[in-house]
């Protein structure tokens, strides 16, 4: 029982501490956006200018940051359905999605979309979904050509294609 | 014109195989993701929405209102069969549907909610044609009277901000801050771009919306290890004629309520079907079956929630006015595709309008006629793993974020807010109210500062036109409303426990 409550006091202790950084960093935001504001000049001959709203939001931000960092306690006491701290095994899937979509960002240039897109999903299909290496392949190739040929030829959409001569050969 | 003519020409345009058949691959492809655990309408059609872009307006919107149904359905397929909704209006339905199944009665609940949910749309369509006479009269709105309507819109954040104002108004608040980078509205001054060449317009509405909606959905859903589906035998898929008997009064009462919730936007669906449920079991001569199976638990509710789906589109046909992150992703597509929801939209573009709202009644008779036999196929699909959808769905994504305007900017940006959207999730700010703020943000600015411009800088011009100084009371009292809710809410749930002991 103790065991209990002392995890849930832990739990608890750890959202009014998330709340109260949540707070800060919209505070901060807050008085970045109003310092830009003031930056741009809120009034020219005295007529509300590019800066006013800005300056007014940022205010009202910081203002609003202020009262979630003063407020923490009393708004971790009704967690919602996703304040979960992530599992080993969700951190890892969060890491890899990230690492994935950089990469998909770093290698679209240079290898296509074909060649980008099967990699990305391979790496996820292998890391995430811990899939046999030989399914992820096949289908991460498989989702790849099908959806370029129906984005690029069906719905006339130009898909990036390869800089290497293998790829580039085939038209992909 | 009258609307009926206007309905009936919207028809002609419709009932075509082509449109048929966009409205046919919305329906299954918003059940294929609406059946996702925790995938609502919102986050289907911002997932979907790319499939949209090569395709015209008319065929465009149809399919993505085909989606928000689809969707909506499929999300009551889970609740039934797993517990599981996939919106919060659809919690109302797990507390009966799902006791349904376990009874092996998940066929006839299904059907009924299928039913309901069709009778639900249809009422919702007939007050929808009866109030399209409003976007006429908005046609004589000055920037005063703009103002005045997204200040009005601003005031439903409060509706939108879940158990905490104080969060959803800093949600509102971020919203108006992701809108600023670009050029100012009415200077032309460039702000907050950073020197890129690529801010100068302004982050791209319909990358950020699939941020903050899709990919953060996605990594809240992975992050933890997803419940497993637990498929349950359908068994009867027809309802009995006492299911029947039993669930015409619930699916009368639903249509109503539900329209009547919509059309006060920003009310939470989860609030409408809530009150449904409560008052069927107020009105039912049986209340002691209620939570262990009782049909008519499913058919108001189901009701409730579809007939208010449509009725909360008026605002944003009839006004412009996106009042739900369905409605904001569906201003979207409108957007991309050169059309302006709102009076101009049935000035100007009266067909495709009215080919939409015609689209809506085929694609509910389309998904009734599909929902009952396609629920063996959607368990089917539910035993798929998890983590291998997730790593299909985001590599759609990808594609979609690129093809808006091929380039990788984009992609840059969905990342970016889905991580911001997934961080927002893990301290409770709900993502609504900045979906509707980024919407309205740079209208309200520019319509106050043409205001004062016109004005000679005096605040009167909001007052003196009458329809300004009534939409601004109206905010006025949404925003009392809201700050009396919790008051008004503890009354509720005291009644409804006083009900359920006796």
């Amino acid at each position: 029982m103790s065991t209990a409550n002392e995890s849930e006091s832990v739990t608890s202790t750890s959202r009014v501490a998330l709340n109260r950084l949540a707070g800060a960093l919209v505070c901060l935001l807050g008085v970045y956006v109003a310092v830009e504001g003031a930056n741009y000049g809120p009034l020219k001959a005295g007529r509300p200018s590019a800066g006013a709203f800005p300056l007014i939001v940022g205010v009202g931000l910081a203002l609003l940051g202020v009262s979630l960092v003063v407020g923490a306690e009393h708004e971790a006491t009704q967690p919602g359905e996703d304040s979960y701290v992530p599992d080993r095994r969700g951190l890892r899937s969060l890491l890899a999605t990230l690492a994935g979509v950089v990469g998909f960002m770093a290698l679209l240039g240079p290898l296509g979309y074909v060649g980008t897109m099967s990699l990305f999903l391979a790496f996820l299909l292998l890391v995430v979904a811990g899939t046999r290496k030989w399914v992820a392949a096949l289908a991460a190739v498989a989702f790849s050509l099908g959806t370029f040929y129906a984005f690029s030829h069906g719905l006339g959409v130009p898909l990036p294609r390869s800089h290497l001569l293998p790829l580039a050969l085939l038209g992909l | 014109m009258s609307g009926i003519e206007s309905l009936l020409g919207g028809f002609a345009d419709v009932l075509t195989p082509a449109n048929l058949l966009m409205a046919l691959l919305g329906c299954v492809l918003g059940m294929l993701v609406g059946i996702l655990p925790g995938f609502g309408p919102a986050a289907a059609s911002a997932l979907l929405l790319p499939l949209t872009f090569a395709l015209g307006p008319t065929a465009a919107i149809i399919v993505l209102a085909a989606i928000l149904y689809g969707a909506s359905y499929g999300g009551t397929v889970t609740a039934v069969l797993l517990n599981v909704p996939g919106e919060a209006s659809s919690v109302a339905t797990t507390l009966d549907g799902h006791a349904m199944a376990l009874r092996g009665r998940a066929g006839p609940a299904l059907s009924i909610a299928a039913i309901g949910s069709f009778v639900g749309c249809i009422f919702g369509l007939a007050g929808f044609v009866a109030a399209v006479p409003l976007s006429r009269f908005a046609l004589s709105f000055g920037p005063p009277e703009f103002f005045a309507i997204t200040v009005f819109g601003f005031s439903l954040v409060t509706g939108l901000a879940g158990s905490s104002l104080r969060k959803g108004l800093i949600s509102a608040a971020l919203g108006i801050v992701i809108a600023l980078p670009g050029l100012d509205p009415v200077s032309g001054q460039p702000r907050f771009t950073f020197g890129s060449a690529e801010l100068i317009d302004g982050l791209e509405f319909v990358a950020v919306v699939m941020g903050l909606f899709g990919i953060s959905e996605l990594l809240a859903t992975i992050d933890h290890r997803s419940k497993s589906g637990r498929a349950l035998p359908v068994g009867r898929i027809l309802p009995t004629g006492e299911d029947l008997r039993r669930s015409v009064k619930p699916i009368a009462r639903g249509s109503v309520i539900g329209f009547a919730f919509g059309l006060l936007p920003g009310t939470p669906g989860a609030a409408a079907s809530f009150m449904s449920y409560v008052t069927e079991k107020r009105f039912s001569k049986r209340p002691e079956e209620f939570g262990k199976g009782a049909v008519e638990g499913v058919a108001g509710p189901e009701t409730t929630n579809n007939s208010m789906a449509i009725s909360g589109m008026i605002p944003l046909f009839a006004l412009g006015l996106p009042t739900s992150a369905t409605t904001v992703i569906m201003l979207g597509a409108f957007t991309i595709h050169g059309l302006v929801p709102g009076p101009l939209l049935f000035r100007d573009h009266p067909d495709v309008a009215w080919a939409i709202i015609a689209s809506m009644f085929v694609g509910n008779v389309i998904l009734l006629v599909l929902n009952i036999p396609l629920v063996r196929i959607w368990i089917t699909f539910l035993k798929i793993p998890y983590p291998m959808l997730y790593s299909f769905v985001l590599g759609f994504m990808l594609l979609g974020a690129y093809s808006l305007s091929n380039n990788l900017f984009n992609v840059g940006v969905m990342l970016v807010f889905g991580l911001v959207g997934y961080l927002l999730r893990k301290v409770d700010i709900p993502l609504a109210p900045m979906a509707l703020t980024l919407v309205l943000g740079r209208l309200m600015e520019r319509s106050f500062r043409q205001s004062m411009a016109m004005s000679g800088d005096s605040l009167t011009v909001f007052i003196s036109s009458p329809l300004s100084a009534t939409l601004l009371a109206v905010a006025a009292l949404a925003l009392v409303y809201s700050a009396l809710r919790p008051v008004l809410q503890r009354r509720s749930r005291a009644a409804a426990a006083f009900i359920s002991q006796h």
